[in-house]
């Protein structure tokens, strides 16, 4: 559209328009100098008048009480002034006054006027007496009150005059003239001449100075700093130069791994040892770090392949399993607690590649500390050793029928023959309670590795999760259970362990509330007697319902008869109870019972006058009923003896 | 060999077959307190020449090495030398020479840094200091001498530089130590050498009648070699900026100082006169920069460098005794205020920006007769040179 006029429009009647524009705008500035002179601004005044002139309602009324306040306050103010100027005339009066007034009129006032006359007279003769330095006057804190007043004092006749505040190397704020300034910053010198150098050392090398400086200025400072150091290079002459010694504060981004040793020699020595220090740990660390993880790979190793072994076995293939990697998880055993150490290490030794010297040095005394701490604080004069040769001696001497029940492993029925009739000859005339009763030492050691057992092992046993672990964790506790064996008792014990762990295989479920039961019920009671008893409870389960068993028996050698005359249980029970006894005062994770059926068991256990009747399900695989009744007994005993 | 013969009787130099590339420093088999040193300064992987020249020259072959401006090859040499090093016995087993004072003080500092780890003894030994004190130093035992041709030889004439346990020499900015100028002090200096000493030269621009004279100090070089069109870096961007009368180049100069001092920045004049006129130039109309020249004392050139490279200055006016081989990472940008009079200095003036895969930019003032020479230069190293634009700034 538009395009469609433009093109219509002639240049004539361009001229046309614009001419016509000019004369308008002609006009306009012509109208306009009109008005600015005549002053025609009576039109736009009444509009103006009727926007903003226009009054609020009652603003009169109120501008007039304003104005009405004000006068009171105005003269509230003036009669406050006039009482507080007569008083200041009666106060001159009484100062100017030179006699000391008497003690009527002093009691009338607040003001100690006597005092104060005494005290000008005393000052007026102490002036007269001696010189008044102007410029020590502010020295001291006393006269500073007196100066205090600032309108007193008459403005300074020459700049030197100034009054100018300064902070003494004791930390006080002065006041002195500036003529004075320096003599007194002299004594204050001489007064602490090393924190004075501190204190000029902390400017100069002060980094926040130089943002303040011109850059000349800073450039004459750094030419200073470099000639120094040159200074300082030739002073050292024929020793070693390093790169710190020449780089003369060049910018250079470095490493990560740059350490910015010292200039000095020995420092740098000392730095350089430290580091070599860090290095051959962390070296050595590495090493140690990579040879348990190869171990830990074996282990594993070697438990797949037990559990493969395992599975055949289930299949029907009748073998013994693998002994083989005891050592390796002995040592892996080992190796995990120094891998604990390590870690504990770690992070202070990486933190240790600091700048910060002073702190390197302190972490190296903590790492150094910390690696004289690997020991336990409760195994700090342990001997293990010791105990292993006693733990393997015992057995030597033990009769074999006290040994584990080869009954457990179906494997072993040929085994348990033989062994059954070395130990009829042994066991003649002698009873293990009373052999325990003359080691003492074994008792001792038995509790000693109560606790190390506990400790590495999670003492909470109540945690259903525990026992509804599969494979993975009994064999971890078989693992390390057969490190903690190292004799010829190994084989049994691990059998025993296999067979367990091919229990836990089934699916497993204990009932929580009859565990619970069964730990407020057992717990207290079963603890004492098996800490009081000859029970090794550190050994795996099976040894421990072995031992249980060597103790049932031997009770019944000695002929003593057990109170409580139990109801005849299922197998089921005992082994539950057993095993259950042995979790409780090992604190440790309940070994899992066996099941041919993957119900789930229930099961609850009396204790004292509290004897419940057991509710499980039978079994097909059952104990005899003599060896339940025996270790029937053997509880009962038990209880009998923590009571 | 790497020789290949062309048609008309000239002999074109190539890099010689069979360099192995070594990827890693770890896989240079570098000893422990060396590679601490070399990660410990900044190194994390070896650049192109020092994958390359370092293992011939640990090998203890002769070695041509060129690379580009700012790539590492300081700190190639350094490492070999620091490697072949006998710390046990404390006697000069390596020269290395430099045109420059500043060049040879920078290289001893690179080693002391490489260095740092395995108490190396390294001497800058070069003019205007302290005899006495050069004396002393050497007469304590140093393993490796830096310095520049004129002293080196004065120390070992005097004996106090004993040469007998020399295995390396190494000429930094080789093209520039045998040419011309310097070819007969590198002489004398080599004569006092055990003979078949090692001989390593390294440079960005090696013309190819410095190759050719190679073969009277050296057996059977390894060579590796840049072709011209590229070396220049991508990393240095080249600009000009037109001016049709002298005196322009001044107005320009200040229109840039804002630019000039964003980070660091390097001025290269022709001569010394020129630089000591800018100076004053520039100081007069309330700029601030520092200037240094061969003229100067040698405490005061020291002074500048220390200036320069600590970052108390910003603006640095010079002749070409600044252009080979200073290394200051701080400075993006270099200005040709008058254009170099070869095209190798080209090469070496540009390259003080950018360095080690840094971004650079150097800006050439052109009066318009130079436009050829420029061009000239732009068409020999197949580079690109154009008109400066507006927003310089971003690029530095």
């Amino acid at each position: 559209m538009d395009k469609k006029k433009r093109i219509e429009v002639n240049s004539s009647s361009l001229v046309g328009l614009k001419a016509e524009l000019i004369r308008k705008q002609e006009e306009f500035k012509r109208e306009k100098l009109d008005k600015s002179s005549k002053g025609s601004r009576e039109r736009p005044v009444p509009k103006k008048t009727s926007i903003w002139n226009k009054k609020n309602a009652g603003i009169n009324s109120r501008n007039q009480k304003d104005a009405e306040e004000l006068e009171k306050e105005r003269n509230e103010i003036e009669k406050s002034r006039s009482m507080l100027e007569a008083k200041a005339k009666l106060y001159e009066q009484m100062t100017a006054g030179s006699s000391i007034p008497d003690e009527q009129t002093n009691s009338l006032f607040l003001v100690d006027f006597e005092k104060k006359q005494l005290d000008k007279l005393r000052e007026s003769k102490k002036d007269a007496g001696g010189r008044k330095p102007a410029g020590q006057a502010g020295n001291s804190d006393e006269e500073e009150d007196v100066l205090a007043p600032d309108s007193e004092i008459a403005p300074p006749s020459n700049p030197e005059e100034e009054w100018v505040d300064y902070t003494d190397t004791l930390g006080r704020s002065r006041r002195c003239m500036k003529k004075d300034l320096p003599d007194l910053m002299k004594m204050d010198k001489n007064l602490h001449p090393e924190k004075f150098r501190e204190e000029s050392l902390k400017t100069d090398e002060d980094g926040t100075t130089p943002e303040l400086m011109s850059s000349d200025m800073q450039r004459e400072r750094m030419r200073k700093k470099w000639e120094q150091e040159e200074q300082e290079l030739l002073e050292r002459g024929q020793t070693s130069i390093h790169y710190q010694n020449v780089r003369f504060d060049e910018v250079r981004t470095h490493g990560v791994g740059y350490f910015d040793f010292a200039k000095d020699q020995e420092t740098r020595d000392q730095q350089m040892n430290t580091l070599k220090f860090l290095r051959d740990e962390t070296i050595d660390k590495r090493a140690k770090r990579e040879e348990l993880k190869a171990k830990r790979k074996a282990a594993m190793e070697a438990r797949l392949e037990k559990v493969r072994q395992r599975k055949k076995m289930k299949a029907g293939l009748v073998e013994e399993p693998g002994l083989k990697e005891d050592g390796s998880s002995e040592k892996e055993m080992g190796e995990a607690e120094k891998m604990k150490n390590i870690e504990e290490e770690k992070p202070k030794v990486e933190e240790a590649v600091d700048p910060n010297w002073q702190r390197t040095l302190r972490l190296i005394e903590a790492a150094k500390k910390e690696s004289q701490k690997a020991t336990r604080e409760w195994d700090v004069g342990k001997e293990p050793k010791a105990w292993a040769d006693q733990r393997a001696k015992m057995r030597d001497e033990r009769p074999a029928e006290f040994a584990p029940p080869t009954d457990y492993t179906p494997n072993s029925a040929r085994k348990r023959g033989k062994i059954f009739n070395q130990s009829q000859k042994l066991s003649e005339g002698d009873s293990v309670p009373g052999k325990s009763e003359n080691h003492p030492s074994w008792r001792h050691s038995n509790t000693r590795e109560q606790l190390h057992g506990s400790k590495w092992e999670e003492p909470n046993f109540n945690n259903q999760r525990n026992y509804e672990l599969g494979h993975d964790m009994a064999t971890e506790r078989f693992l390390s259970r057969q490190e903690r064996s190292e004799d010829g008792r190994e084989r049994d014990c691990s059998e025993q362990d296999v067979k367990t762990n091919s229990w836990s295989g089934e699916s497993v479920k204990l009932d929580q509330h009859s565990l619970d039961v069964k730990d407020k019920e057992l717990n207290r009671p079963l603890l004492q007697s098996s800490n009081s008893n000859v029970e090794d409870n550190s050994l795996g389960n099976g040894v421990g319902t072995s031992k249980l068993k060597e103790v049932s028996e031997s009770v019944t050698d000695r002929g003593q008869s057990l109170p409580g005359g139990h109801e005849a249980q299922s197998s089921n029970q005992l082994t539950v109870d057993a095993e259950t006894k042995e979790a409780v005062s090992g604190h440790r994770p309940a070994p899992l019972i066996r099941t041919e059926n993957s119900k789930p068991i229930k099961f609850s256990i009396g204790i004292g006058n509290k004897r419940n009747d057991k509710v499980l399900p039978s079994s097909s695989n059952a104990l005899e009923t003599d060896e339940a009744e025996e270790i029937k007994r053997t509880l009962s005993f038990f209880r009998n003896q923590a009571s | 060999m790497a020789r290949k013969v062309l048609t008309n009787d000239a002999v074109e130099f190539e890099t010689s077959e069979g360099v192995e590339v070594i990827p890693t420093f770890d896989s240079l088999g570098l000893r422990d307190d060396l590679i601490r040193g070399v990660y410990a300064y900044g190194f994390e992987k070896p650049s192109a020449i020092q994958q390359r020249a370092i293992k011939p020259v640990l090998k203890g072959r002769d070695v041509i090495a060129q690379a580009q401006s700012g790539t590492g090859k300081t700190a190639t040499f350094s490492m070999s030398v620091l490697q072949c090093l006998d710390i046990q016995m404390r006697e000069t087993q390596a020269l290395i020479l430099s045109p420059t004072r500043e060049l040879a003080v920078q290289i001893q500092k690179v080693i002391l840094a490489l260095g740092d780890y395995m108490s190396v003894q390294c001497h800058a030994c070069i003019g205007g200091t302290n005899i006495g004190e050069d004396i002393r130093k050497l007469d304590y035992g140093q393993h490796i001498v830096s310095g520049t041709p004129g002293r080196v030889f004065d120390m070992i004439r005097r004996r106090h530089l004993r040469t007998r346990s020399i295995k390396m020499l190494i000429l930094d900015e080789a093209d520039e130590m045998l040419n011309k100028g310097f070819k007969e002090q590198i002489y004398d200096v080599y004569r006092y050498l055990p003979p078949a000493t090692q001989v390593c030269l390294f440079s960005a621009t090696l013309p190819h009648d410095v190759l050719e004279m190679t073969h009277k100090f050296m057996t059977d070089p390894v060579r590796i070699l840049v072709k011209r069109d590229e070396l220049t870096l991508e990393g240095i961007k080249q600009f000009f900026v037109a001016v049709e009368r002298e005196e322009w180049k001044f107005d320009t100069l200040c229109d840039l100082y804002d630019t000039l001092t964003i980070s660091q920045a390097v001025i290269f004049c022709n001569t010394k006169r020129k630089v000591d006129w800018l100076t004053q130039k520039m100081r007069e109309a309330n700029f601030t920069v520092s200037s240094m020249h061969g003229d100067m004392r040698q405490k005061e050139r020291d002074e500048i460098m220390k200036e320069f490279r600590s970052g108390t200055s910003r603006v640095l006016i010079t002749t070409d005794v600044w252009a080979r081989g200073i290394d200051v990472q701080q400075v993006s940008l270099v200005i040709n205020y008058d254009l170099p009079n070869n095209r190798e200095l080209y090469i070496h003036r540009i390259g003080r920006s950018g360095r080690y895969g840094r971004k650079g930019v150097a800006i050439n003032f052109v009066k318009s007769d130079d436009i050829r020479i420029l061009r000239d230069i732009e068409q020999y190293y197949s580079t690109q040179v154009d008109e400066m634009p507006m927003n310089i700034t971003d690029l530095i």
